[in-house]
């Protein structure tokens, strides 16, 4: 039978904040993460603006020893665990560990260890010496292994990829997992940290990205007429999802529900979307979480901002929704993309939304577009008594994950 | 092979120091002769290889891999290395 799934922790690692509380507060508040980057000690020319965490010291999370061998990702994938397991009173030693059953991690990057990758590259190349580290330190199941290692948890542990849509995918398999009986909580979430040279000249080359002109807070405006795309940003998010009743036997706190979950592929492109397959994953999501679309009080869009996708994501919205659609905001104009991490990132904000029924706001919408008439809170974060809440996470190779959730009463 | 030639001890144990706090990032003030390699650095055994590579690259010298694996103090590898050393041959 399936079982109610609760969610009893969270953590971030992000562009606004690394922690949920500053998380919640930027956000909401319409602050954002995006600013200029100092190309110089990558090694590019030019204006580069990017959403960097830039108050993350990995001393605070790991030895220094652990750091220097843990790509950044990772060490996010750590600090973000840490929050996680600490808010849902898991870290090893607390009396919620003795009575529980182990503890699993599903996790999901886009391009796993980007900094470490692109480090051996170069050494390789330049005929440097290579670290007998390597091979540990440049294996995308990194970051999960460091923070089993860490907190101790000996449960099922995987790394899922599915581009931007993995963060998405991995709280959705650990959903399933727990639904269907899985013995003991599973954190869950992603990863991703790519302010490499290579990985923004490779954006830049595609055309993706939001120009480098004007202020860089203003730079990513999703669903308005003058968008342009999107900034690349970095961070971590994590959940910690578990059997219901089990949870309130242990006097976890229930920070909300996971509800429902569905993942579609396209098969049609390797990178343009199709409204089609994001359409059939919001109504498998539904149907996995019991409800109808009209039950939806807030959608979390994927909103990227380049031209093609939220005109795409809006007419499948449409399609799903019809003329009910409610609110729907993107907080990627905040965040940055940070590939791997969103999805999980945006799952938390949807949890905060359903906890007090304020949803956040799209900001840097001014020109409305007819071909994404959505109504995209902009004119700052909104109190619509938000309880249902959709997560829509879609990706290059036409991924296509949707998460539901609901205020715990 | 071991060379027993005049080598400056003090330098040698200064360049085994930089590589051990650099791969273990450790204070290199905190190393003594008998600090433990496991028991009290936590060395494992892809860090022996590192500290055995750098230490050969740092000197230009060869040491027997596996006799490395099996020191088991700080002490021993200065030792070990110092054997090894040409007077001349310790890099910046």
């Amino acid at each position: 039978m399936a079982k109610p799934v609760a969610v009893t922790g969270m953590g971030v690692v992000t562009p606004v904040g690394s922690s949920v509380e500053e998380f919640h507060r930027a956000v909401w508040e319409g602050r954002s993460g995006v600013g200029e980057l100092d190309g110089e000690p990558l090694g590019l020319s030019g204006p580069w603006f990017a959403a960097e965490v830039r108050d993350f010291v990995p001393d605070r999370w790991l030895t220094r020893r652990e750091a220097q061998r843990l790509d950044r990702a990772g060490q996010m994938c750590v600090a973000a665990v840490h929050q996680a397991l600490e808010a849902s009173r898991l870290l090893p030693g607390e009396a919620g560990r003795e009575t529980g059953a182990a503890i699993g991690l599903a996790l999901g990057t886009a391009f796993g260890n980007a900094h470490n990758v692109q480090r051996t590259y170069f050494d390789f190349f330049s005929r440097r010496s290579l670290s007998v580290h390597s091979v540990p330190g440049c294996m995308p199941h990194s970051a999960a292994a460091a923070a089993g290692i860490r907190f101790d948890l000996t449960g099922p542990s995987f790394t899922v990829s599915t581009a931007c849509s993995s963060g998405a995918v991995a709280v959705g398999l650990a959903f399933e997992m727990v639904r269907n009986g899985l013995k003991g909580p599973i954190v869950a979430g992603g990863c991703d940290a790519t302010l490499t040279s290579v990985h923004l000249e490779n954006w830049r080359s595609m055309k993706v990205l939001a120009s480098c002109s004007g202020q860089p807070g203003r730079a990513v405006r999703p669903f308005s007429r003058d968008r342009e795309g999107f900034v690349l940003g970095e961070g971590a998010a994590v959940v910690v999802l578990e059997d219901m009743e089990s949870a309130m036997r242990r006097g976890a706190p229930i920070l909300g529900e996971v509800l429902g979950y569905a993942c579609t592929s396209d098969a049609t492109h390797l990178t343009a979307p199709s409204a089609q397959g994001q359409a059939k994953a919001l109504e498998g999501a539904l149907a996995s979480a019991g409800i109808r679309s009209e039950d939806v009080d807030y959608v979390n869009a994927h909103g990227t901002a380049t031209p093609l996708n939220d005109c795409t994501e809006t007419a499948a919205l449409r399609q799903v929704f019809g003329d009910r659609l409610p609110p729907v905001s993107s907080i990627k104009a905040a965040t940055g993309h940070m590939l791997g991490a969103s999805s999980a990132a945006e799952l938390v904000a949807c949890v905060l939304a359903v906890s007090t029924g304020v949803v956040p706001p799209t900001i840097n919408y001014t020109v409305p577009d007819p071909e994404c008439d959505v109504d995209p809170v902009a004119e700052g974060c909104r109190d619509v008594g938000a309880r249902i809440a959709v997560s829509n996470a879609f990706a290059f190779g036409g991924n296509n994950a949707v998460l539901v959730v609901r205020r715990h009463e | 092979m071991k060379v027993s030639r005049q080598v400056d001890v003090s330098a040698v144990d200064q360049v085994v120091r930089e590589v051990f706090a650099g791969i273990l990032q450790i204070d290199p003030a905190s190393l003594e002769d008998g600090t433990h390699l496991v028991n009290d650095l936590a060395v494992d055994s892809l860090d022996a290889l590192e500290l055995a590579l750098k230490i050969q690259e740092r000197f230009g010298i060869q040491l027997d891999e596996e006799e490395f694996a099996r020191f088991t103090t700080y002490g021993e590898v200065v030792a070990c290395a110092r054997d090894n050393v040409a007077p001349a041959s310790v890099k910046p």
